[in-house]
């Protein structure tokens, strides 16, 4: 073990891999903040620059892209209520709420932290058990990524702070949303009528940019003047002492529910977030400050997402499966510099390994020192006046959407979205459980019928294998928790008449 | 690099009145790619630009817009001015989305090719767990199990599905056919037996064959492909000419003049002798393809002929 990272630290703390290691991490970081563009884009446009170097340097580099994007995802999150991508939606709840309450350096600073916080501990957890860790993943059946899909949906519900009905509204509409396109068994389309770009689904990127974004900009205009600037009073630019202290038992929970979500090739990370949020919201005092600007709401979700990012890892490394698009394309970086990642690759190339496991580390930390002093830079940013800061919004996210397919029609879709995030804001309707329903549902779809298809159409398959029962009882378990509390206010209101 | 962008953007402005004027090509060539970037035919598209730019003597540029598996960009291909500075990489896809969908903004008389680029066979691997080594026992399993057998592929619609289409009915086998997103999705159940094989590119496979964690027994092309000669080809064993190909091809839209197209196959051919890109090309288990702008089109027509009755048969998109 202390062999290993020392070969490890050998092979990352050389001259060239660091530098590679820091240009990943701040490509990362800048990829992470723009609109648009996110890492898959990023890692896919540089790998052909990757192929002239050793594989170590390569695979830091493209690592680094890929947790610095964890740490930059949450700036725009926090600061414009704009997720770039869906590891960063809960972050929207709490974090930007944060900012208008002028707790915008906090917030942003408790990011950087607890994303930290979860880097180190989960790179740990890889550097101690990449193996065993493994066969976890492999565990896991179409039968239950479908419940836990379908646990991660009740969960969606806990995370609005107002009416759960209205919560359950959304995440209905949210996954009939995710049905337009086409069928996975047949190819038919579905809800497309006729318009090539919804050949594919509505996109993430565009949806989430208007429903949040945009939507979020028209909000603030009908109420403030023009002059106004979002945050009016900046108390703090650090996270203090006490606020560090508060969110401590929120950072442990949330790298533990980042690092075992991120095993799970099949959509795992995804659910790391807002797993750890919903966690949060349960086991927390006063529960009720969650949505209206609580810090532990930045802390848990962010410090899972980056556990996840590290623990994802370890399928890629150890099995060769991906869990997510990025991945794919380091497995494609790995075969091409003629690694076939697998089993192996500890064994055969253990300074490959074990430099990435190191680069990881040192990555963190590099990444922590360039994000906290970018802090008091962001919130300056939000001093710009409003007529200033809108249309810069707008255009911004306007040339993201576009640049992602170079394609216009996706900046109708942001429009229609904006415009749909506006009547629902107007309405009291969170946008949170509407996006996760929309991200679960295709997922959850295509578990339900390729479980089904393999067991010729026999739902047993759900209670047989113990995974899906386990998931099955907790969804049922958590949604009789939610449900309690709404019935019981209604009893007590009834009982009084 | 800035600069060289700008330079790019305004010569192709200022370009596009004299363009006829002068010999072809006397400005940056755009090469539209139908997917995202990361996948085998953006990285295919990107070894060929490189290349390509050097044997036209033109700037290649990339541009990649994704939606529809190619659809979208080919739709954009089709509509575009036929003079060979908007050309793009088309896949299997090209020819197929016509046949699975009602109203997509193509024909397949709409574009033209200038010839092929690169084929991939596909290669059947089996779970570790399931016990057939031959494709002549996987025949026998399928017969002595019914209702039993499950195949993963990339995805419906994708040249290994139709292929498995074709080969089921011919050698008599039930199979019932699970879709995944991509076939790196699919290796987990592979792996765990839940579905006992894959009809897989060899570029997604390659990892898992290397460590004896799927056992290949079958590949699909005529001739057994390079690093897996040991392996038969359902061609040799089960099915004479069954061939199926993962193939790419450079196209724009129909009516581009015939001198263009020449000029264009011309460095085409050259490009395929590059050293780099014939190495790119091994690396995802392809072959460059070399061909003449005349073979290159009737392959087309070829496989619009191949795939339609299959797609119908399936029931598979719009139907």
């Amino acid at each position: 073990m202390i062999d290993n990272l020392a070969l490890g630290f050998g092979v990352a703390l050389t001259i060239a891999n660091l530098s590679y290691c820091f240009i990943g991490v701040l490509l990362g970081t800048l990829v992470g903040v723009l609109p648009g563009i996110g890492p898959v884009t990023t890692v896919a446009v540089l790998l052909p620059l990757t192929f002239s170097l050793p594989p170590e340097s390569a695979l830091i580099m493209l690592a680094g892209i890929y947790y610095g994007a964890q740490y930059g995802g949450s700036t725009t999150s926090i600061l414009v209520n704009m997720p770039g991508e869906a590891s960063s939606v809960v972050t929207t709840i709490d974090g930007h709420r944060m900012a208008r309450l002028g707790r915008a350096g906090p917030a942003l600073g408790i990011a950087a932290v607890g994303s930290f916080f979860g880097g180190c501990v989960a790179t740990l957890l890889v550097a101690l058990f990449a193996p065993w860790l493994a066969e976890v993943a492999l565990k896991f059946d179409p039968a239950s990524y479908f419940s836990l899909m379908c646990f991660g949906l009740v969960g969606a519900i806990v995370l609005a702070h107002g009416s759960v009905l209205k919560s359950i509204a959304m995440v209905g509409l949210g996954l009939a949303f995710g049905l337009v396109g086409p069928d996975i068994n047949t190819g038919a389309l579905r809800f497309a009528f006729g318009v090539d770009g919804l050949a594919d689904g509505i996109g993430f990127v565009p949806m989430a940019m208007g429903i949040f974004g945009i939507a979020e900009v028209a909000y603030n205009l009908e109420r403030r003047r023009a002059d106004s600037t979002l945050a009016t009073r900046v108390t703090h630019v650090w996270p203090s002492l006490a606020d560090m202290r508060h969110c401590l038992g929120s950072m442990i929970r949330g790298t533990g529910v980042g690092s075992a979500l991120g095993l799970l090739p099949g959509g795992g990370a995804l659910l790391a977030a807002f797993a750890a949020y919903a966690l949060e919201k349960k086991v927390a005092r006063k529960p009720r400050r969650f949505g209206e600007g609580d810090i532990r709401g930045v802390a848990a979700p962010e410090t899972a997402n980056n556990a996840g990012a590290q623990t994802s890892f370890i399928p890629m490394l150890t099995l060769g499966l991906p869990s997510n698009p990025t991945m794919a394309m380091m497995i494609g970086a790995m075969m091409i510099q003629g690694i076939a990642p697998g089993p192996r690759v500890m064994t055969d190339r253990p300074g490959l390994f074990w430099g990435i496991v190191a680069s990881m580390w040192i990555g963190n930390v590099m990444l922590v020192i360039l994000n906290l002093p970018l802090v008091g830079l962001w919130v300056k940013l939000l001093k710009i006046p409003y007529r200033l800061m809108f249309p810069g919004i707008v255009v911004f996210c306007a040339i993201g959407v576009y640049a992602v397919g170079n394609n216009v029609f996706d900046v109708f879709v942001m429009a229609f979205f904006a415009l749909f995030g506006y009547v629902a804001l107007k309405l009291g309707c969170e946008p949170a459980p509407f996006v996760l329903a929309f991200v679960l549902g295709p997922l959850m779809e295509q578990y339900l019928r390729r479980a089904l298809l393999i067991s010729r159409g026999d739902f047993g398959v759900f209670v047989a294998e113990p995974i899906s029962l386990g998931f099955l009882i907790a969804s049922a378990l958590l949604l009789v928790a939610i449900a309690a509390p709404a019935v019981r206010k209604k009893r007590d209101v009834a009982m009084q008449e | 690099m800035f600069l060289k962008m700008l330079l790019t953007t305004v010569c192709v402005a200022l370009g596009v009145t004299s363009a006829h004027a002068q010999a072809y090509p006397n400005q940056p060539v755009r090469l539209v790619l139908g997917y995202a970037p990361g996948g085998v035919v953006d990285f295919t598209g990107r070894a060929l630009a490189q290349a390509l730019t050097k044997t036209l003597g033109q700037q290649i540029v990339v541009e990649n817009r994704p939606g529809a598996a190619g659809a979208v960009a080919t739709t954009f291909i089709a509509k575009t001015r036929p003079d060979g500075y908007t050309i793009m990489v088309m896949d299997v896809g090209t020819v197929i989305n016509p046949l699975m969908r009602k109203d997509v903004g193509y024909k397949i008389g709409e574009v033209t090719s200038f010839g092929m680029v690169a084929s991939a066979p596909v290669v059947i691997v089996v779970s570790n767990n399931f016990p057939v080594r031959t494709p002549q026992e996987l025949v026998a399993w399928g017969k002595a199990n019914p209702d039993k057998l499950n195949f993963a592929t990339a995805g419906v619609g994708t040249a290994p599905h139709l292929g498995a289409e074709q080969f089921w009915p011919h050698v008599g086998v039930k199979a019932v056919h699970v879709p995944y997103p991509g076939i790196g999705a699919a290796f987990p159940d592979v792996l765990s037996g839940k579905v006992q094989l894959a009809f897989s590119s060899i570029a997604g496979a390659r990892p898992f064959i290397a460590d004896n964690r799927v056992r290949a027994i079958a590949t699909t092309s005529l001739k057994r492909p390079a690093g897996l000669t040991d392996i038969p080809t359902i061609h040799e064993t089960l099915m004479p000419n069954f061939n199926i190909d993962i193939w790419t091809t450079l196209a724009g839209p129909a009516g581009t003049p015939a001198p263009i197209a020449a000029r264009l196959n011309e460095a085409l051919v050259a490009a395929q002798k590059d050293p780099e890109f014939v190495a790119a090309m091994e690396k995802i288990g392809a072959e460059a393809w070399s061909t003449s702008v005349k073979e290159a089109n009737d392959i087309l027509l070829a496989e619009d002929k191949k795939w339609a009755p299959l797609v119908r048969a399936a029931g598979l998109g719009d139907q």
